[in-house]
């Protein structure tokens, strides 16, 4: 029994020559193919294909988007996803959408074939220069270097942080640091703005767990 | 030189003391005493010294050598002498010899003099100057000889000191005449006590050589003394020396009661009395008290204090008492020589302005004798008339009624008969008087007629004028346009004026026969009857009232009603019907005006040319929110705002100047709300007793907000507008110039390009098939370098994974390209990112980032660049952040920097966000651009 693929690529030409690729193999059979994201999505939803080809760039819905839907509400259609660009943050962004395969457009039409092969035995692939371990590495870095917020603080706002916190109004504050409490209000509600806090408490508390305030005192 | 054997130590001393106690002056006695002196240490030099405050006086002086001429031969300074000081201050020490400093220091001749024997003259202890000899070279004195020269030193010492002490007692001898003296040629031929005293005072004081004396006597009370007189008394202490009662334990109250005087040499160690406050106040040491003794009565006390301490001495006592009792003596005198004065001058007045005249007349009716006050009646002497009758000095016209009363007074003696007559004055005229006549030729010291009499002319005179005004007041009665009513007590009527009777319309019988109650309408007379009560006390009354005339119709009159002196009761009544009319018009038309002042919607009011405020109308009291009480109690400026206050003196002045000032004010009402009233103001000065200002306002607040609002709006219209073009014309500069880049870039590299791929593959004759294989490979490798350039093209234009990937992996992406590109590596650190945002912002924090990255590698100079993003449901934001260079934000590096930081910035405002930068120079640079989420975005999670 060979697997059934719907293939979804906005340019006609591209998807004949694919569609052509993939149906010279016996073990692989092209059910549907389209132009648009959301027609991917829907025929996916009808036909419940083994593996969907999608190009990153689809009018209607883009690709990713595409493959996260699909990943999310049919788990079993594998997705493979075409792409012109060897960019390590897309490759990472794509497989965190649930893609199978990246595959490269300018990659030799083999390619294809051995993705498809890959991902309907639940494997990865990735179009050579790509590799998991260059990959991972990648994704590890950007996982990892996730903001403190408290860095986006501008030195005055920090100053600012660290008086609200003791509770004093802005009219203390700007004394305190030789600015008009007007200027101390803006720089207490941009610096609240960007760490995300409403309330005097969450100052307070955001104050306490960073450090920015001693617990005894 | 002698040598020293009794006999010559005996000659010596025997010499000095004749030589002293001679007659002869001191300084005779001093130069024989030197010369002995001299004689025994064989010098010819030597000389004697007496100290004062300066230093020395030279008395006697033998040989001096000219070094020592110099100068005032007599003075000598302490300055110029060590030894003179040293000898000073050695009090104890006996004849000595010393290396003269002051003739080391002398310039000129000194005969190879270096030293001298010093002999001390002192007396009580106390030094009193020096006898020095000078030695020859190599002469050494011995003990002997010093103990000689020290005896001989101490007779010239008690010579000395006797000679001061007589030139002392001389001179207090002298003081004491002159302080008698003085006070002889003052105070007793002064008249002025006060004067009296502060020359006594002064005397004291001079003559004691006290800072301070003060002269205090008993009150007249008896009971208390004050201080009258003093010198050296601050004013502020001085004045609590009054009404002292004498039984205060006082040393001044002690010598007044004692009659004695009191010697207080030290006050610090006095306990017979409770010192007063101001002997420490004042710093009194010493003191010195003696009564001022009249008779041996004590009527005061004189007193010296000292702030130094004395010993007061027998004659200061005797001086002071002198003082005191000479000017007790003259204080009496004065005030004795004042009773007097008092007592005649009091006699003289009773004979002087006695009113009354007295004559005395015989049985015949000869004058005998006239009173001294008869000039005042008849302006002649006494004695002028007396001898004549008096039928000779009375008016003819009197002189029957006259020798009527005298024969009537003849026959009863005892018996008291009053008339009154004409007597001629001298100056012809006659003058009245009232004669009370006596008959005393019985009563043996008299034995005559008396006839006490005096001037009644100015009363009939009086009388006279009276009678003459009574009359007048009828005719003006009489002829009154006012109704006059003349009334009892119980308001019966006695008389009435014509006008009266006019009035209302009965005669004058018919009125006579009626009272006030009568005319008056009766529910009138009930609602306010007439206040008879208050007109009897004295009181003029004015009222007006309603009278009922003899027809039944009624009048308004004004009455004004009194009592007369004789108890009648007067009632003036004017008819004012008239001005009723008019009054009630007058205020129909004020009623009007008041309205329509009230009813208006516009502030009016009046003030002075003070700014005071004088009226209000209802409106003024809704615009202001003050009442109408506190505005009239206030003044136009108070109402201005503070910050136009100011201005209110020009608005003044313009208004004095131009009588008319129009404008806006700007008013602060009571809550303190700033509101603006357009006014139109007039400054009126005819008619009216004082200059106001009538002024007209209308509240224009509203307006001009709105129209403000409006300035306002404009302005941010057209600043938006200014800053739009200004955008537009860099995006338009931004995509020639992007245009002109891509337009090179294709021609550069993809057409020339095209045209070497053109060429490769065009098949030109004689190719060998073989390199057809060869070219085609080739035409391989550049078709896949144009896919890339191309591509990079078309990502530059824009990054079309934006749409597909999202604002993190593109920018991931870019910094890749970019590290690869410039060298500069991007450490990126990430929150709340992996989802997607609004196309336009995603593509905004992208070219702010792409663009800021580019000002990175081009300004800032570093290897490492840190770029943040953060979002949560309502901000996201983008920071760009390198260690470099850095700059002055006020002036940002040139170049283009400032159009794309403008640029980004016009990016994040158009999205309603903010882009803030901070940099300094070496200081590196640090670029924060945030935009709000509209509304919290759903968070989509990819699946895992």
């Amino acid at each position: 029994m060979s697997a059934t693929i719907v293939l979804a690529d906005d340019h006609r030409i591209v998807r004949q020559g694919l569609r052509a690729l993939l149906e010279a193999q016996n073990d692989l059979r092209v059910i549907a193919e389209t132009g648009d994201g959301l027609e991917a999505v829907e025929l996916v939803e009808r036909l419940r294909p083994d593996v969907l080809v999608v190009d990153v760039m689809m009018p209607g819905l883009n690709g990713l988007e595409v493959t996260r839907q699909v990943r999310q509400r049919w788990p079993t259609t594998k997705v493979v996803v075409l792409s012109m660009r060897a960019s390590k943050p897309f490759v990472a962004e794509a497989l965190r959408h649930g893609a199978g395969a990246y595959v490269l457009k300018a990659s030799g039409v083999a390619d294809l074939v051995l993705a498809v092969r890959e991902v309907i035995t639940g494997g990865q692939y990735l179009s050579p220069p790509l590799s998991r371990e260059a990959l991972g590495a990648f994704a590890r870095n950007a996982e990892e270097a996730t903001l403190d917020l408290y860095e986006t603080l501008t030195g005055r706002e920090r100053q600012v942080l660290q008086l609200a916190a003791e509770g004093l109004t802005n009219a203390e504050i700007g004394a305190r640091l030789s600015i008009s409490p007007h200027t101390a209000m803006t720089h207490r509600s941009n610096l609240m703005r960007k760490l995300g806090l409403h309330s005097q408490a969450d100052l307070a508390r955001f104050a306490l767990r960073r450090g920015v305030l001693p617990f005894d005192e | 030189m002698q040598r020293l054997t009794p006999e010559v130590e005996a000659n010596a001393l025997r010499t000095v003391a004749e030589a002293l106690n001679r007659e002869a002056g001191l300084k005779e006695s001093l130069a024989i005493s030197l010369d002995v002196a001299l004689t025994l240490v064989g010098s010819e030099t030597g000389w004697i010294v007496l100290l004062n405050e300066e230093g020395g006086t030279r008395l006697a002086a033998r040989g001096l050598p000219p070094a020592l001429e110099v100068g005032d031969r007599a003075a000598m300074r302490w300055a110029d002498c060590a030894c003179l000081r040293k000898l000073a201050a050695d009090e104890l020490g006996g004849a000595r010899v010393i290396e003269c400093e002051r003739i080391k220091k002398a310039r000129g001749g000194k005969r190879g003099l270096r030293r001298h024997v010093s002999i001390p003259i002192r007396a009580n202890g106390r030094r009193l100057g020096n006898v020095n000899l000078a030695l020859p070279a190599g002469r050494e004195v011995s003990d002997k000889e010093l103990l000689l020269l020290t005896t001989i030193g101490n007779q010239i010492s008690v010579a000395v000191h006797r000679a001061q002490l007589y030139e002392r007692a001389k001179t207090r001898r002298v003081d004491e005449e002159t302080a008698l003296l003085r006070l002889s040629q003052s105070p007793l031929s002064e008249s002025d006590p006060q004067r009296m005293m502060d020359t006594a005072a002064r005397a004291a004081a001079d003559t004691l050589q006290t800072e301070l004396a003060a002269i205090a006597l008993v009150d007249e009370n008896g009971q208390t003394f004050s201080g009258r007189a003093n010198v050296g008394w601050p004013p502020e202490i001085f004045l609590h020396l009054r009404q002292i009662p004498l039984t205060e334990n006082m040393g001044l109250t002690h010598a007044i009661r004692n009659s004695a005087p009191l010697i207080i040499p030290d006050e610090s160690r006095e306990t017979r009395f409770g010192p007063p406050p101001w002997i420490e106040q004042m710093g009194i040491t010493s003191s010195l008290l003696v009564p001022m003794l009249v008779a041996g009565r004590a009527v005061g006390g004189v007193v010296v204090n000292s702030r130094t301490k004395r010993d007061w001495s027998e004659d200061d006592v005797r001086l002071l008492s002198l003082i005191a009792n000479t000017t007790a003596q003259a204080l009496e005198r004065v005030r004795l020589l004042d009773t007097v004065r008092q007592s005649e001058s009091k006699f003289r007045a009773l004979i002087e302005h006695s009113y009354d005249a007295i004559t005395l007349l015989d049985a015949g009716g000869n004058l005998i004798y006239n009173s001294p006050s008869l000039p005042r009646i008849t302006g002649r002497a006494p004695e002028e008339t007396l001898g004549q009758n008096f039928a000779a000095v009375l008016h003819p016209d009197d002189l029957p009624a006259a020798a009527d009363l005298f024969a009537r007074l003849l026959q009863s003696p005892g018996v008291t008969l009053q008339t009154q007559v004409r007597v001629r004055h001298k100056d012809g005229t006659w003058r009245w008087v009232e004669a009370i006549g006596t008959n005393l030729l019985d009563d043996p010291s008299v034995g005559a007629i008396a006839a006490n009499y005096h001037d009644i002319t100015e009363r009939k005179q009086a009388e006279d004028a009276l009678r003459e005004s009574e009359e007048r007041y009828r005719t003006l009665v009489e002829y009154a346009s006012d109704g006059i009513f003349l009334s009892d007590a119980q308001g019966r009527y006695l008389d009435v004026n014509p006008r009266a009777c006019d009035m209302l319309g009965y005669s004058r019988e018919e009125l006579l026969s009626m009272s006030i109650a009568d005319v008056i309408a009766p529910e009138e007379l009930a609602a306010r009857p007439i206040r008879f009560d208050e007109l009897r006390a004295g009181k003029a009354l004015i009222s007006e009232r309603q009278l009922r005339r003899r027809d039944g119709s009624f009048l308004e009159v004004e009455i004004s009603a009194r009592i007369l002196p004789d108890g009648r009761l007067q009632g003036i009544a004017r008819d004012i019907t008239e001005r009723k009319r008019a009054e009630a018009a007058l205020r129909e038309s004020e009623d009007r005006y008041r309205d329509l002042v009230e009813n208006s919607q516009d502030l009016i009011c009046t003030h002075d040319l003070d700014g005071k405020l004088l009226s209000v109308n209802e409106a003024a009291v809704r615009l202001t929110g003050y009442s109408r009480e506190a505005l009239l109690r206030m003044d136009m400026a108070s109402l201005l705002a503070p910050e136009v206050r100011h201005h209110f003196n020009t608005y003044l002045k313009k208004l004095r100047a131009a009588g008319r000032a129009r404008g806006v004010m700007q008013i602060q009402t009571a809550s303190g709300e700033t509101r603006y009233w357009e006014y139109d103001n007039t400054l009126r000065t005819e008619g009216v007793a004082v200059p106001i200002v009538r002024g007209l306002a209308h509240d224009i607040t509203e307006r001009k907000r709105a129209q403000e609002e409006r300035d306002e709006i404009l302005e941010q219209v057209r600043a938006g507008r200014e800053r739009l073009q200004a955008v537009s014309q860099q995006l338009l500069d931004a995509e020639e110039a992007e245009r002109r880049r891509i337009a090179l870039d294709l021609h550069d590299e993809v057409v020339q390009t095209l045209t070497g791929l053109r060429l490769l593959l065009q098949p030109g004759p004689g190719v060998p098939p073989e390199r057809v294989a060869t070219r085609m490979g080739e035409a391989q490798t550049i078709v896949e370098e144009l896919v890339a350039r191309v591509e990079e093209l078309s990502l530059d234009l824009r990054p079309a994974a934006l749409d597909d990937m999202g604002l993190l992996p593109t920018l991931l992406d870019h910094f890749e390209r970019y590290s690869a590109r410039t060298g500069v590596r991007v450490a990126c650190k990430h929150s709340g990112l992996q989802r997607r945002f609004p196309p336009q912002i995603e593509i905004a924090a992208y070219r702010i980032v792409q663009e800021a990255l580019t000002n990175v590698a081009r300004h800032a100079g570093v290897a490492d660049a840190i770029v943040r993003l953060w979002a949560n449901a309502e901000n996201l934001g983008v920071q760009v952040e390198d260690a470099g260079a850095g700059f002055d934000p006020a002036a940002p590096p040139p170049g283009g920097f400032t159009t794309g930081l403008s640029g980004m910035r016009e990016r994040a405002r158009l999205l309603g966000g903010d882009l803030t930068l901070e940099s300094a120079p070496g200081g590196g640079a640090r670029l924060t651009a945030e935009f709000p989420l509209a509304g919290p975005v759903e968070q989509r999670e990819p699946p895992r």
